[in-house]
């Protein structure tokens, strides 16, 4: 899901997916550069993303993946369901913390 | 959907790259290319690892570890290549054989005789009342009957009839078994084309003046004509008739019986006295057989055709018919379904055994060679295999044996019933097509056998102490000790199965060693056994111009008559000894018999011609009978009572003749006098060619009688003959019980050599310490011999319990099968037990001659 999003913005190369989501959450999520590359292939194989060879910023070969329409679908879909249970599991503490007060 | 991954390569480069920006980006921060580069592989994780990953994802993946196993497995057993033969024949043989002989046993009593659809066939049996039974045969139909079938029955389609007729082809001697068949016959029993001219056509079945007529089978043509090229149009004479051949059958067909020919059934009058069942319409001597309209059910079917019976019967007042529909198979044949049953019982008994037999074995030799491999687990394990992948391997090399047996049992179970359908002569052709559910299922349960065989020692070595496996130590088998239970065990119970097959072998093949030299002095050759059967009503005044007539032969020494043969079994009376009830067994004979059958007598004489005296029936009783009714008292003059009350006396005591130390009799024998009129069979003692006298006996009973049946041979041809039909059965006994035993001296090989090449070690250091040879090979040998004097013991009670029940199933036969032979009890237990101490021997002798450094090295 993660990997999706980053891709949300525009087409990355796997070291560019692996800071962005590393930068963009405080560094609370560290990625495991070497174990990205098999999450991308699943998505590749499920049809959720497209890659193909590119040039990155410093003139290197790199290989860019994108969001396909199914990825961009299933993304919203993920986001929503995240979102479900993230306001579920909210709903209960709340109380509780209140309670205490 | 993406199905192939990217190449290796390529990832390999996307992932190069990755690590190149990184590296890039850490130059930018500030640190040197070496340290950006560490920095950046640190961040990267484990390049190997996720190369590792991404490759077990790629959907190919699976086949790939698949192949690789099925390479490894091959690899591991070529390493062994005594084992996997000795696994591969084992189970191959064992599931083979198995379906076999069930599928001949299958043909023979339970499938139809007939090749082209048996589902979809059916014969009519039907039992008409009291009064209008078939005199000629039974459960046979009438032609009017038959008509009412062919016209008015929805459900059933495609009539054909047969009928039996007795007739001698050309010159021979004895009548044979033909067939009347309907025209469609042939074709009914799925035959399109002769081999050879034609089938008949219409007007040879319907017209009796055109149906002069026969086609012959193919073993006809080439065992008695020759294989004559102008067979087809050349006359020969049947029953004195003369017939033109049309038409040659194609070998191995089913429709017919053994020596027999067809006729078409418009000739039925020649064959059954002038009596012409065309005008006779209401005489049963019909076998009717049908095929299933599709949509109809047997029993439907059978409905239909008892109403159409019914309205028949109203034809005739008072007859009621009860008609049954049967698939055609022998089993279903009224009457002989508990004969089925016990002998299906028994031979599944026998393959049952065999297979368990197989089993064990496999089971034996794959636990053996995973005892074995527990080093090779073990550093398997170490290098990082996961169990799952382990159990994959393992469980590949099982399929790939399981695999290679399936196709030697499939080949096994397709050529074998042919060959032993055809090893005796004497029967006639069973569809032996083999029964695929029974082969699927066979082969379902050895693959799952041999799978949890291969699975056991792999569940069992992956529970390893991996320090302890390195070392050689420790497991299962790591007492290499043949005594230890379960090899002991396993090699026990192999070697009572064995030999309970093995002496099931022996007695039969005692048996018909027996009886084919049964001659016992009665000189069989010279002993002409003549059966008549005459339209006439049976008369003294018949008999006794036979006798004389047949007496006036040249070559006839002596004439007598008998209700039963010397050979076979005779009937059962009860007589009273002073009030006592006891059985015995008895056949009533003229006075010549015991000359003409050369039974001397150790007392007394024969019945003398007038046959009373004192009002009582003389008799003659054996010398078993006389040691057994009066131990060691004259018997000549006392009495006995019949169950009717008469008075028997004893004329005279002959000589016990063979039949009655073979059969397991109902009591000892005696002879009570023929009566007058009856008639039994005549027994001809002749000087000179027996076959000479037969033509002449023959043509003298022709005069007496022209309607005479008669059918002559010699006894020892008789015996001959009862003998071929059982060897086949006892052929293929024989044979199984040879495998079991070459089964039961593998198994045993197979696991002292491996528990001695387990051993090395050990026998090195007591070769090192001094021990000789000789006192190896004792050690090896005395230990492996305990659990088989176990299996002996075993197996030796076994059949004994089963002899005792044998003996009571065998008084049905003919001629009884010695159940209680001790050569065979004893012969058998010693043959087994020294086929297993050789087996111990070869590999007891390895060991001794092993080097004792090499074997401490093999650490």
């Amino acid at each position: 899901m993660l990997v999706l999003q980053t891709l949300v913005f525009g087409p990355k190369h796997g070291h560019g997916i692996a800071t962005t989501i590393e930068q963009t959450s405080d560094q609370v999520i560290l990625v495991d550069h070497g174990s990205l590359y098999p999450a991308l292939q699943r998505l590749e194989r499920g049809g959720l993303i497209d890659s193909d060879w590119g040039t990155s910023e410093n003139n290197r070969r790199a290989r860019f993946y994108k969001l396909t329409r199914a990825g961009r679908k299933k993304l919203a879909v993920e986001t929503s369901k995240w979102e479900k249970i993230v306001g579920a599991v909210s709903r209960i503490l709340k109380p509780a913390t209140e309670d205490l007060s | 959907m993406k199905w192939f991954g990217r190449r290796d390569a390529d990832l390999r480069d996307e992932m190069e790259q990755h690590v190149g920006i990184e590296t890039d980006e850490n130059i930018a921060r500030g640190m040197t290319p070496e340290e950006a580069r560490d920095a950046a592989l640190r961040k990267f994780g484990s390049v190997s690892a996720a190369r590792e990953t991404l490759r077990e994802e790629r959907p190919m993946y699976r086949l790939e570890t698949l192949l690789q196993d099925v390479r490894y497995g091959v690899r591991s057993l070529s390493r062994s290549p005594f084992l996997t033969i000795a696994v591969i024949l084992t189970l191959g043989l064992g599931v083979g054989l198995d379906t076999a002989v069930f599928t001949l046993v299958n043909g023979m009593l339970f499938r139809p005789r007939i090749e082209k659809n048996p589902e979809t066939f059916v014969q009519l049996r039907p039992e008409y009342s009291e009064g209008f039974i078939s005199q000629w045969f039974p459960s046979t139909t009438t032609l009017e009957d038959f008509n009412a079938y062919r016209t008015r029955a929805r459900s059933v389609g495609d009539f054909s009839a047969w009928a039996l007729a007795r007739g001698t082809v050309e010159n021979d001697l004895e009548q044979d078994i033909h067939l009347l068949v309907t025209c469609n016959f042939f074709s009914f029993y799925g035959l399109e084309r002769p081999a050879l001219g034609r089938f008949f056509d219409a007007q040879e079945c319907e017209n009796p003046a055109a149906g002069s007529v026969v086609v012959i089978p193919d073993e006809m043509w080439r065992a008695r004509f020759a294989a004559d090229p102008h067979i087809i149009g050349r006359t020969i004479s049947l029953n004195g008739r003369p017939f033109t051949v049309v038409g040659v059958t194609p070998p191995r067909f089913v429709g017919h019986l053994k020596s027999g020919l067809w006729i078409p059934w418009s000739m039925q009058p020649v064959f059954y006295k002038g009596e012409d069942f065309f005008r006779k319409s209401d005489e049963p001597w019909l076998t009717v057989e049908g095929r299933l309209q599709p949509g109809y059910s047997v029993s439907e079917a059978n409905a239909e055709l008892s109403t159409i019976l019914s309205q028949q019967d109203r034809l005739h007042p008072e007859r009621r018919t009860k008609l049954r529909l049967t698939n055609g198979s022998f089993s279903q044949e009224p009457g002989q379904g508990l004969a089925v049953a016990g002998a299906a019982l028994l031979w599944m008994g026998m393959l049952t055994l065999l297979l368990l037999l197989a089993c064990t074995n496999v089971t034996m030799l794959l636990l053996s060679r995973g005892s074995a491999r527990k080093r090779e687990m073990a550093t398997r394990l170490a290098l990082g295999a996961s169990r799952g992948r382990i159990l994959a391997m393992l469980f590949t090399e099982g399929l790939i044996l399981a695999g290679a047996a399936g196709l030697l049992s499939a080949y096994l179970a397709y050529r074998v019933p042919d060959i032993l359908a055809g090893l005796s002569k004497a029967w006639p052709y069973y569809s032996v097509k083999p029964d695929w559910l029974v082969f699927t299922y066979l082969c379902c349960i050895t693959l799952v056998a041999a799978c949890m065989a291969g699975l056991a020692p792999a569940v069992e070595s992956l529970r390893v102490d991996l320090a302890a496996s390195l070392k050689g130590r420790g497991g299962w088998f790591g007492g290499m000790d043949p005594r230890s239970n379960p090899r002991g065990v396993l090699i026990g119970v192999q070697v009572a199965m064995s030999l309970i097959l093995l002496i099931a072998a022996g007695l039969l093949a005692r048996t018909q060693y027996r009886l084919l030299n049964f001659d016992d002095g009665l000189d069989g050759r010279q002993l002409l056994v003549v059966r008549m059967q005459s339209g006439r009503q049976a008369s003294a005044a018949l008999r006794h111009r036979v006798e004389q007539q047949v007496a006036m032969i040249p070559g006839v020494r002596r004439v007598s008559f008998a209700a039963a043969l010397p050979v076979a079994s005779a009937n059962v009376e009860r007589v009273k000894q002073n009030g006592a009830l006891r059985a015995a067994s008895v056949n009533f004979v003229t006075a010549e018999y015991f000359q003409t059958v050369s039974i001397p007598f150790l007392l007394g004489g024969p019945f003398a011609e007038s046959g009373y005296t004192n009002g009582g029936s003389p008799i003659v009783v054996s010398e078993k009978f006389a040691r057994s009714f009066w131990p060691g008292e004259n018997p000549v003059g006392k009495t006995l009572e019949d169950s009717k009350g008469k008075r028997l006396e004893v004329m005279g005591v002959a000589r016990s003749i063979g039949a009655e130390v073979v059969s397991s009799g109902d009591g000892p024998l005696f002879y009570r006098m023929l009566d007058k009129e009856g008639t039994g069979q005549m027994l001809v003692r002749v000087a000179g060619d027996p076959s000479a006298v037969a033509v002449a006996i023959r043509a003298q009973l022709r005069e007496i009688d022209p309607e005479m049946v008669v059918a002559c041979s010699t006894m020892r041809e008789l015996i001959a003959d009862w003998a071929s039909r059982m060897e086949a059965i006892v052929g293929v006994v024989l044979f199984l019980g040879c495998v079991a035993v070459v089964l039961a001296v593998t198994g045993i090989y197979g696991v002292v050599a491996f528990s001695v090449r387990n051993r090395t070690k050990e026998i090195g250091i007591r070769v090192a310490l001094g021990a000789t040879h000789a006192r190896i090979i004792r050690s090896v040998v005395v230990a492996g011999v305990r659990p088989v004097f176990v299996g002996l013991a075993c197996g030796l009670t076994i059949s004994f319990a089963g002899a005792v029940g044998l003996a009571k199933v065998a008084q049905e036969a003919p001629y009884a099968i010695g159940v209680f032979d001790p050569l065979i009890f004893v012969a058998g237990p010693v043959l087994l037990c020294g086929a297993a101490v050789a087996a111990m021997f070869v590999p007891a002798r390895w060991a001794a001659a092993s080097h004792p450094m090499d074997a401490l090295r093999q650490d």
